[in-house]
């Protein structure tokens, strides 16, 4: 990836609030960022932090009466701002340029139509095959996510599949109709280590081959290590840092992604049985969100300056942005 | 005694198919799988997915009646055991499942979830202590804030609801847990404080576990001993603690060199199976990692390999190991 090419999408400002039985809360706070052809942007970080909210929002699929963006939030894609776009034009935007592989398979899969039916409706909305090239498409996709015997699996209903399975079907069906931008969101977390080293290389043959960008979420510092050029670190709703991947697990800046990058168990004897490293406390509750930096209550460095004002995220240095008053030192390694 | 003896276990689900619907072929998802768990011991169970690692966790909590073989706990036979005659097991045995969101009622909130669970499970606790106070207990143990409570399944994140569903586990109490990728869509510092915390149940109660994943590190870390599975068999069980260095089957080994890394420095191509898993239609007459292993002999597909004991608490099932 170089900097001097264009990005394929820009994410500026963007908040994102949902209306719930106890009040308003905005579960991302301007949430910037460019995402490349040809990349793989890594989006890590605390559980419920916004990660899968940020790509819903990206994709406009949250429910249009529980949610809503806040003023002067972008998503630039195409020279449109698709948090205004229309209907019609979402509808053009989703599954063929943009795609999107969902956490929970299940509740994105139908479960009254069979595994190929779906992905005949993919097809049929996406291409101009004919019924018969369509099914011998299907097959070959599902062939592709090594989906064990597919002609068979193809007549199958998602509730006879395993975990593993459905996920694979949902990635076959966004890998259908070779997108722009492909957003996956833990797309192989319900899957062996053998399988997933095969999506990840198929992933990665997608990327070279059509120079898809691709928005990769993961908890797994592993998959990110592995396939990521670039990382963005979310916590409590807002980006705490981005990073080049090698800087950041050299060198994390934010005391958040130092601590993440420690709690990974390690493998060997040595560690065997023991208590693992923690971040003590807890994220604090959107309704009751703190002045200042919003790690501050869990963060070793924190003084009185961070409790009263939140840091801006900053660049920091070349391609590197973060959002703290008193950011690591660039040398420190991590471990 | 073990407190759990499982015997050739075996969950085959009917396929239908055809004009008039009949049962045209079977799904072999558990083949005969035996093992033991001992009191106060993680299990930790890894393998391919679509392996039958889920259909055996269910079939042991019963959700599932098992096709052939049958399952001991505490010394009593629960294979075939009635509605009335699990009600006592299912307060003492609990599963968290894979997929939180299809096993959470969308309509209920947390609290009213969690309460319905300990008012019908613990009873004569629920009579003298508060409620309230024991869900609050439950959620702040998963690592969620008290106000989590009056809120619905579909305001929380994925990893939120895997948490809840941990919750409504532990709130029967039970001795033996089965934990279906209890922690797989988890950060990893909420993976490590739930893994810290069922470790601490562990060693104040006694809570036994079978722990399913499919994450080696994890399973290296937590566990005491791992059955491998390969198309709905196990294929190696051993102990956790030297894992890297005594792993023998072809399969295993290759799970340990597909592990994900720690450092983009170390990126490598992938090591990368060749090859297909067979149909579990109709299942190979020989060994069913052949069709991918890297060492398979011609003998491999002729007939399975048995799982035997090759040295003390070590079991395998590969004609080509020691
Ligand atoms: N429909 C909703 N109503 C109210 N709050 C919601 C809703 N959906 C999500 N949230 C809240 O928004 C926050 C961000 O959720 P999101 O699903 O984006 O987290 P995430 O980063 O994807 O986490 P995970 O890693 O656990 O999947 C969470 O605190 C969640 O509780
Ligand atoms: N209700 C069912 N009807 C028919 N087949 C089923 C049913 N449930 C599971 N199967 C089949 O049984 C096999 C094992 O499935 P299972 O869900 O136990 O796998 P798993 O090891 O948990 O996989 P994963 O890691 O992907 O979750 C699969 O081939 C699956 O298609
Ligand atoms: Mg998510
Ligand atoms: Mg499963």
């Amino acid at each position: 990836m170089s900097t001097e090419t264009k990005p394929v999408l820009q994410v500026e400002h963007l908040s994102t609030c949902f209306k719930t039985d106890q009040g308003v809360v905005t579960a991302i706070d301007d949430v910037s960022f460019d995402l490349y052809p040809g990349e793989t942007l890594g989006i890590v970080g605390e559980s419920g932090s916004g990660k899968t909210v940020t790509s819903k929002s990206i994709m406009r699929l949250l429910p249009e009466h529980l949610s809503f963006q806040k003023e002067g939030s972008v998503v630039r894609f195409e020279g449109k701002n698709l948090v205004t776009a229309t209907e019609d034009e979402m509808r053009e935007v989703r599954g063929a340029r943009v795609a999107m592989i969902f956490q929970e398979p299940m509740t994105s899969l139908n479960p009254v139509f069979t595994i190929g039916w779906q992905l005949d409706e993919a097809l049929k909305y996406h291409t101009d095959l004919d019924r018969a090239a369509r099914k011998q498409r299907a097959i070959e996709m599902l062939k592709l996510v090594e989906m064990p015997n597919a002609e068979r699996r193809f007549d199958e209903y998602p509730h006879q599949l395993s975990g593993g399975m459905r996920q694979r079907v949902m990635i076959a069906m966004a890998l259908c109709c070779e997108p722009d931008i492909l957003i996956a969101d833990e797309p192989t977390t319900a899957l062996d280590v053998t399988i997933q080293a095969q999506i990840l290389r198929l992933m990665d043959d997608l990327k070279h081959k059509t120079n898809t960008a691709i928005m990769l979420i993961t908890h797994d510092l592993g998959v990110v290590a592995q396939t990521c050029d670039r990382v963005l670190v979310m916590y409590a709703g807002r980006v705490v840092e981005s990073a080049p991947v090698h800087e950041l697990f050299d060198a994390p800046r934010h005391p958040y992604t130092k601590a993440l990058l420690q709690s990974i168990p390690k493998s060997g004897r040595r560690e065997h049985g023991k208590r693992l490293p923690t971040i003590a406390g807890l994220v604090p509750s959107l309704f009751d969100l703190p002045p200042g930096c919003r790690f501050a209550a869990r963060c070793a460095y924190r003084d009185e300056h961070c409790d009263a004002v939140e840091p801006e995220l900053v660049d920091d240095a070349p391609r590197r942005r973060v959002r703290c008053h008193y950011p690591l030192p660039a040398e420190e390694v991590a471990r | 005694m073990s407190l759990l003896q499982v015997e050739g276990l075996e969950m085959h689900f009917p396929v239908r198919g055809g004009l008039l619907n009949r049962v045209v072929a079977h799904v072999h998802a558990v083949n005969g799988v035996s093992f033991e768990v001992q009191r106060g011991e993680i299990l930790g169970v890894v393998g391919e997915s679509g392996c039958g690692k889920s259909t055996l966790g269910k079939c042991l909590v019963r959700l599932n009646t098992p096709s052939g073989g049958a399952f001991r706990y505490d010394g009593v036979d629960y294979t075939h055991a009635d509605h009335e005659e699990l009600m006592d097991y299912r307060s003492r045995v609990q599963m968290v499942f894979q997929d939180p969101y299809s096993s959470l009622n969308p309509r209920l909130t947390i609290r009213d979830c969690l309460t319905e669970v300990i008012l019908f499970h613990r009873p004569h606790e629920a009579e003298v202590r508060d409620v309230d106070e024991m869900v609050l207990e439950l959620v702040q143990k998963v690592g969620l804030r008290a106000d989590a409570v009056d809120k619905y399944p579909h305001e929380f994140s994925g990893g939120q609801r895997q948490r809840i569903g941990i919750a409504r586990a532990l709130a029967c109490n039970p001795e033996f847990l089965i934990a279906d990728e209890p922690v797989s869509a988890l950060d990893v510092s909420i993976q490590a404080q739930v893994l810290n915390l069922l470790m601490d149940l562990k060693d104040e109660f006694g809570l036994t576990l079978i722990f399913i994943s499919h994450d080696l590190k994890v399973i290296e870390h937590f566990c005491d001993r791992v059955l491998v599975m390969y198309l709905g068999n196990v294929v190696e069980e051993l102990e956790c603690e030297t894992l890297h260095e005594s792993a023998q089957h072809p399969y295993t080994r290759a799970l340990l060199g597909a592990n994900p890394i720690n450092h983009p420095r170390e990126r490598r191509e992938l090591t990368v199976l060749e090859g297909d898993v067979p149909s579990p239609f109709d299942l190979p007459p020989g060994c069913a990692f052949a069709g991918r292993c890297p060492i398979a002999e011609p003998r491999c597909s002729e007939s399975r390999p048995p799982l035997e004991e090759k040295r003390s608490g070590h079991r395998a099932a590969c004609f080509l190991v020691e």
